[in-house]
């Protein structure tokens, strides 16, 4: 049996992944220790992350048994951390072993990753069944357009630009902004034409090439002719944006169907994948039984990717398997909690569930800190904030201290028991335990829960959670629910706008010390001022 | 070459890599360049992006350059916006020497290669059917084309330089971006210099003709 590291880095989205014997020990992304998100740091390594995992796992990178490194590789830093001793592998490759390898299914699999290009290509295909996986579709950068290049470059023009020629919104970050407007725009033909013209899809097949600088020449056209004057013009491009971006995929999805039909469970990775909408749109596809989402769909989840591909050589991981949830990275200890407390004055308690559920329902904003902090962009129960759901008012309180653009829509956690009670479709449950599509809310929900619903479509991004993958999570939400009859609460990431989701006790108290939230959960203690 | 297309006056020059500029009404155009590659139909994109006559515009870059000098088969293409209708091709061009007057630069002191550099610039004319300007040290074999005597109308289409550039294996250290000693274009290709698709040092004198002249 064999120790695994796995590195991504040198462009956004750097992390360090560790598997041992076949387990995943601890998956760090770059951004939570330098305290600076991916999309404002492009070219950075997995410095921190490489040496916090060595210092936690207490096994040497160059101790290691293998040293995975995904293209494009930083190959000076990669000799130097490795000893010159690395091995690489594709990026598209990386993705759809991750995703794949941990999808959980069995039976036949299409496998797809699509993003904004890596070893030169923008999105492969594979076939996937009892473990093994055929390449059926890879798609060069320099000939294929790519949906993700529409994104990210919309993405950094529609606010305009810096002094400096810099988007004030950023690729590789601020999409997800750009996403949650869409819903308050409608449909205008003329826009739908102008992206079209960036971008389209016939017969397996996205043209034409170079959409990245195609669509930065589009939207600076665009922008100097007042499209994106106002809020509504800016929501009514996201719409169509959106829209050509589902249209296309779902006739992509649909020739595939075609040419194989048999293939009814679908896995997805890679950049395009973070937006939930267009997830949800496969996931309503009639033919689809089921999809899965690798919770770090971006390339951050790519070192992970690189260490179940050699386990999957080695023969350590055979099948395709289940997480049981993604709280992969650094861990504290009540005692480390207790020495950074020492530092303020706040009161502490011990912790009860009952009681914390006594305050949610009395509108408290609640910092939630246990275990290993996420690997992925979303908080899943690790480094989240809490707040009911019940209340719209929230959205304002919520935004003002976190100062959150208010367009970001809330997601909420649910109780799997309750699933199919709030929310329509209830294909996909597992991926939706990573919070990875979106639902539709079933009529009578809507105006119970107004605070995690997107209020134009009235759908939302649940985060399904079992009792035995999280169960302080599960146990949390069930004393609400026992004290307000509602399944579900509205939890946000615990960072304020801008800053990567928290690392450490100290990040978590300066947030209490400063009114963010109103009490802080912290591994068995609850703080408060 | 100055081409006129409607409103826009577009001048394309390939004496030293490949240039493009747009005069017209719009303060910014886009131009991409494209290959076609033996055993592939989808052209590949070499490069693109926006100009712009707009001192206050973002885009700094008034003229298009790519500074590839080797034969390569491309086609320029150049885009405007229209309002509601988006990117609209306005001009295409694909290489083609046929009939246009080519200048052959041999860098050499050696006159066996000299001759030999010639042997494959005409070998080169068959296939392409352009004429043939030639320039070195050697008058004898200047003289030998008649494009020599020509004064008027030198309007060259292109030019080849052949010989070895960067003169020694440590200059591009200071001209050019590198990884693995290759320069990565893009997502295009690599190869080792603007001159040579492959370093020039580990191949033969005919190597080198021939892979600047894609032959």
């Amino acid at each position: 049996m064999s120790s695994i590291y796995g590195f991504f880095g040198g462009s956004h989205s750097p992390s360090t992944s560790l598997i041992i014997d076949g387990e995943i020990i601890l998956c760090v992304e770059e951004e939570r220790l330098t305290r600076i998100k991916s999309g404002d740091n492009y070219d950075a390594y997995p410095d921190l992350s490489s040496k916090s995992v060595e210092l936690a796992s207490n096994l040497k990178i160059t101790d290691s048994d293998h040293k995975i490194f995904v293209d494009p590789v930083p190959d000076k830093f990669a000799r130097l951390l490795t000893n010159n001793n690395y091995e690489k592998i594709s990026h598209h490759t990386a993705h759809c072993y991750g995703s794949y390898f941990t999808s959980g299914m069995d039976g036949k699999v299409l496998n797809i990753s699509y993003d904004g290009g890596g070893d030169m290509s923008v999105m492969k295909v594979y076939l996937c069944e009892d473990g093994k996986m055929t390449l059926i579709y890879s798609y060069d950068l320099c000939n294929t357009g790519s949906l993700s290049h529409l994104w990210g470059f919309s993405t950094s023009g529609i606010m305009g630009y810096d002094k400096n020629g810099e988007g004030i919104w950023k690729m590789c970050k601020d999409e997800g902004k750009l996403m949650g407007m869409a819903p308050e725009g409608h449909y205008d033909e003329d826009i739908y034409r102008m992206l079209n013209t960036c971008i389209d899809y016939k017969n397996f097949k996205f043209f034409p090439s170079a959409t990245s600088t195609k669509t930065a020449f589009l939207i600076d056209s665009m922008f100097k002719k007042g499209y994106f004057d106002t809020q509504l013009k800016k929501e009514i491009f996201s719409f169509n944006l959106q829209k050509i971006t589902e249209d296309l995929f779902l006739s992509f999805m649909s020739d595939l169907h075609n040419r194989f039909p048999e293939y009814k469970k679908i896995c997805l990775s890679g950049g395009l994948f973070a937006n939930v909408k267009l997830n949800q749109k496969i996931n309503e596809l009639d033919w689809v039984d089921e999809i899965y989402v690798y919770p770090a769909m971006g390339d951050e989840g790519l070192s992970l990717g690189a260490c179940i591909y050699k386990a999957v050589q080695l023969g350590e991981w055979t099948k395709p398997k289940r997480l049981k949830n993604m709280h992969l990275g650094l861990k504290y200890s009540n005692e480390s909690v207790f020495k950074e407390s020492l530092k303020y004055n706040f009161k502490s308690e011990i912790y009860s569930p009952s009681k914390i559920s006594q305050d949610l329902n009395e509108g408290k904003i609640i910092g939630w800190f246990k275990g290993g902090f996420e690997f992925g962009p979303r908080a899943l129960g690790s480094r989240s904030i809490l707040v009911r759901p019940t209340h719209i008012e929230t959205h304002a309180i919520l935004n003002s201290r976190l100062k959150r653009h208010e367009i970001m829509p809330f997601a909420p956690i649910i109780m799997e028991e309750y699933f199919d009670d709030v929310f329509l479709y209830s294909k996909s449950k597992y991926s939706s335990e990573f919070m990875t599509l979106c639902y539709p809310t079933k009529e009578e929900w809507i105006d119970k829960i107004p605070a995690v619903i997107q209020k134009s479509d009235k759908t939302a991004r649940p985060q399904t959670v079992r009792k035995e993958n999280l169960p302080q999570f599960w146990e949390i939400l069930n004393e609400y629910y026992k004290l307000s009859g509602i399944p579900l609460l509205l939890n946000t990431s615990f960072n304020t706008h801008n800053e990567p989701i928290i690392d450490n006790p100290s990040q978590a108290f300066i947030s209490l010390e400063k009114g963010i939230i109103d009490k802080l959960v912290i591994e068995d203690y609850v703080y408060s001022n | 070459m100055y081409i006129q297309i409607n409103e826009e006056k577009i001048k394309l020059d390939f004496n030293s890599g490949i240039t493009v500029s747009v005069d017209g009404p719009d303060t910014s155009y886009y131009v991409e360049i494209n290959e076609f590659q033996k055993n592939n139909d989808a052209p590949v994109q070499v490069e693109g992006y926006n100009i712009s006559s707009d001192f206050n515009s973002r885009y700094l870059r008034q003229n298009f350059t790519c500074p590839i000098e080797f034969y390569f088969n491309f086609q320029i293409k150049i885009y405007k916006f229209i309002d509601k209708l988006g990117l609209k091709l306005i001009f295409t061009h694909q290489y083609d020497d046929n009939n246009k007057l080519v200048l052959f630069n041999l860098d050499t002191n050696d006159y066996n290669e000299a001759l030999l550099w010639v042997d494959r610039i005409k070998k080169y004319q068959s296939i392409n059917g352009c004429k043939i300007m030639l320039e070195s040290q050697y008058e004898n074999l200047n003289k030998s084309f008649l494009s020599f005597y020509q004064t008027k109308n030198l309007d060259l289409y292109k030019t080849y330089k052949i010989g070895r550039f960067p003169k020694t294996s440590n200059d591009w250290r200071t001209v050019d971006s590198r990884k693995e000693g290759l320069i990565w274009f893009g997502n295009w290709k690599t190869f080792w210099s603007y001159q040579h698709p492959r370093f020039w040092k580990n191949i033969s004198s005919q190597e080198i003709v021939d892979d600047i002249l894609g032959i």
